[in-house]
């Protein structure tokens, strides 16, 4: 391959990751993934929004606006000097032609021009006698460019709270037991005591866990994580997910205690209609697996009384079971030659544990974005430019140039303006100076 | 109290719809102005007083967030008629058949709430994700609306009163003022998820499905303003954004998922 075939390759590139048709080709593509994604249900095994399709959307989706944006300030450098009417975003521009009058001046009537203009709230400038230029919704003059930098930015948050901060969906925490979080982090969280609160007619009103997360040198912050009001130490926030029960089994062999694990059921056994809480422990030491399953909400359930739960032995992965029993609790039974006890009931919390060290970055950037967004939809900026078109010696046609976003009716916008002007000079009196009518 | 005026306020909508409906009369222009504003203010009494009454917000369900969604619609459409009422004539009929469809669900399905899970006990986002929500949303129906009388009207070369590219500039103004709504209403709701659920994108269905809503809506934009596209491809672009966004509203009842409040 030649230099010059390379260059017009990624020149070729370029143009292409650059294009609007690309960037609405991805949109489209986005909004096609997660479409299918809504619509089939996602597996264990294949998630489309856990998938790595995700992700190269997503860089995609950056390099397309990074070349956009920058097509745009190239663009933008080389119309700076070509005239304040220049410059805006994605503009268009419509001429419109304003016959004058043969009373009036081609200066007076773009003295009449500027005034209306000015009524408009327009910052106009004078060129010269017969030519203005005027403004309006300066501010957002870039904001298409700060929409699509600031996506950038968002998307590079994103990317970064990826990379470099951590989350644990679901860590369920036993009462009076602690969890060491990991991750570096030194802390580890311990749950006091956990409440539950409920509104007269049974719905949960607030899940309160009082907890007490240790540093490692050896300080400690004691605090109540509940919905919507996050504990947050050292960077590291921590939510109220789940809650629970969690039945403490104790297994002995010979009258000798061999294990005791509280067991929180934090999943759920389906037999029918009905969903009983379920729980199992790893017992490593034995190569054991220790099932719990508590009885169903509401006192319905046909089998097991509410004070009741059945425990499975397994050996490690589930392979093969050793037998079940229903226990009381506080009571014993048998099962494969160890007595397995129900000794007490606890409560668990399930706790999401997150740590993502460019969240206000995401914040600031997705402000930027709709700040943008609010200048590109809201606020346009358009620019005016009216001179004369010079083929007459006196008067001469008066040209209005609107330029205007393209496909926001810059056309009807040159055409009204040009009908006001027109309706302006009609009604002019020349002793008295100008008057407007029907703007 | 709260369901008498809502069921007074749908009342006054199926008063103005007829208005509509009926031929051009001065006389009948004043009757649905006047019960199309009864209609709105009695409507935004309902949402009110429903909230005076239990001390929730009245948005956690799908069927109270449909009154919220009809006065969204309502009142946006109320601004268009005003403004511009010749042409927007065949749209706000749409417009008030939607919200009348939105206020009968809402009145056959009223119930009382007393108690708010303790997700959506948080007030100062759950009234500004929802609110922004609604009025995005009313202006998709509008705008949704406009699409469709593009479609119907006739082009006859300019010599009617109101053209399909009337339509169409109506359509794209109610786009150009609820995209951007619609974009806040998602960016709090992450920030409200962040604080809530400890994930400020999780995946959820409605956030999947109002993601891919904002998707259809940017890509009708960005067709519109950097390509040039109007006319009817432009109308279908609207009415797919629209089934989005009904695909969003009513989400709850067919995928289950972290917004099933019903």
């Amino acid at each position: 391959m030649t230099e010059s075939s390379g260059k017009g390759w990624l020149k070729t590139l370029w143009c292409g990751l650059s294009s609007n048709r690309f960037g609405v080709a991805l949109i489209a593509l986005w909004a096609v993934v997660c479409a299918v994604g809504l619509a089939l249900p996602q597996q264990v095994g294949f998630d489309v929004f856990r998938s790595p399709l995700i992700p190269v959307l997503g860089a995609l989706l950056a390099v397309s606006l990074v070349a956009c944006t920058a097509r745009r300030l190239g663009k933008r450098r080389s119309v700076f000097h070509s005239g304040p009417t220049s410059g805006g975003d994605g503009g268009g521009s419509h001429q419109v032609r304003v016959a004058l009058p043969s009373r009036i001046s081609p200066e007076e009537a773009v003295e009449m021009t500027e005034a209306l203009l000015a009524k408009r709230r327009y910052a106009v400038r004078r060129l010269s006698s017969d030519e203005l230029r005027a403004e309006r919704n300066r501010l957002s003059r870039h904001s298409s460019t700060l929409t699509h930098l600031a996506l950038i930015a968002l998307i590079a948050s994103v990317a970064v709270v990826a990379l470099t901060g951590f989350e644990e969906p679901f860590v369920a925490v036993v009462e009076g037991e602690e969890h060491s979080i990991g991750h570096e982090t030194g802390l580890i969280v311990g749950l006091d005591s956990f409440k539950t609160d409920y509104w007269p007619d049974g719905t949960p009103r607030a899940f309160l866990s009082m907890v007490t997360v240790r540093r490692e040198d050896g300080t400690q912050e004691e605090g109540m994580i509940a919905v919507n009001r996050p504990l947050k130490v050292n960077g590291v926030r921590l939510f109220q997910a789940a809650y629970g029960r969690a039945p403490r089994i104790s297994i002995s062999r010979d009258g000798e205690t061999v294990a005791e694990v509280a067991v929180p059921l934090r999943g759920s056994y389906r037999e029918g209609l009905l969903s009983r809480p379920a729980g199992v422990a790893h017992l490593v030491s034995l190569g054991l697996d220790v099932w719990v399953i508590g009885a169903a909400e509401g006192g319905d359930d046909p089998i097991l009384e509410p004070n009741q739960v059945l425990v499975e032995l397994t050996s490690e992965g589930a392979a093969v079971s050793h037998g079940q029993v229903v226990l009381a609790r506080g009571a014993a039974g048998d099962l494969a030659g160890l007595t397995v006890a129900f000794v007490e009931e606890k409560s668990f919390s399930g706790l999401s544990i997150a740590k993502e060290p460019a969240l206000p970055a995401i914040w600031i950037t997705a402000g930027l974005f709709s700040l943008g967004l609010a200048g590109v939809l809201w606020f346009p900026y358009s620019a005016i430019s009216v001179g004369r078109t010079g083929r007459r010696q006196e008067g001469g046609d008066i040209v209005v140039e609107v330029r205007w976003p393209k496909g926001s009716g810059g056309k009807r916008q040159a055409a009204r303006l040009g009908a006001s002007i027109e309706e302006a000079l009609k009604t002019v009196d020349h002793q008295g100076g100008i008057s407007e009518k029907g703007s | 109290m709260a369901k008498t005026l809502l069921t007074i306020s749908l009342v006054s909508f199926a008063v103005t719809l007829l208005a509509y409906c009926l031929p051009r009369k001065v006389m009948l222009r004043h009757l649905r102005l006047v019960s199309y504003a009864l209609g709105l203010v009695v409507l935004l009494a309902s949402i009110v007083l429903r909230y005076v009454e239990t001390g929730i917000l009245p948005f956690a369900t799908t069927q109270q967030f449909a009154a919220v969604f009809a006065f969204g619609a309502a009142a946006f459409g109320v601004g268009l008629e005003s403004r511009r009422p010749e042409s927007s004539r065949a749209i706000n009929a749409l417009s008030i058949a939607v919200v009348i469809a939105l206020l009968i669900w809402s009145v056959l399905t009223y119930r009382t709430q007393s108690s708010l899970v303790p997700a959506l006990q948080n007030n100062p986002l759950f009234l500004s994700h929802v609110v922004l929500a609604a009025a995005a949303y009313g202006t998709f129906v509008v705008a949704f609306a406009a699409a469709v009388a593009q479609l119907l009207v006739r082009n006859d070369g300019g010599r009617a009163r109101v053209g399909p590219r009337d339509m169409e500039g109506i359509g794209y103004q109610a786009v150009r003022v609820g995209f951007p709504l619609f974009t806040l209403a998602i960016l709090l709701g992450s920030v409200w998820a962040g604080v809530a659920w400890g994930r400020f994108w999780s995946w959820d269905p409605k956030e999947t499905a109002s993601l891919v809503t904002w998707l259809i809506y940017a890509g009708y934009l960005h067709l519109r303003l950097s390509r040039g596209w109007s006319g009817k491809k432009s109308a279908l672009v609207v009415i797919v954004g629209f089934l989005a966004v009904v695909t969003t509203f009513l989400g709850n009842f067919v995928f289950s998922g972290l917004h099933s409040y019903n």
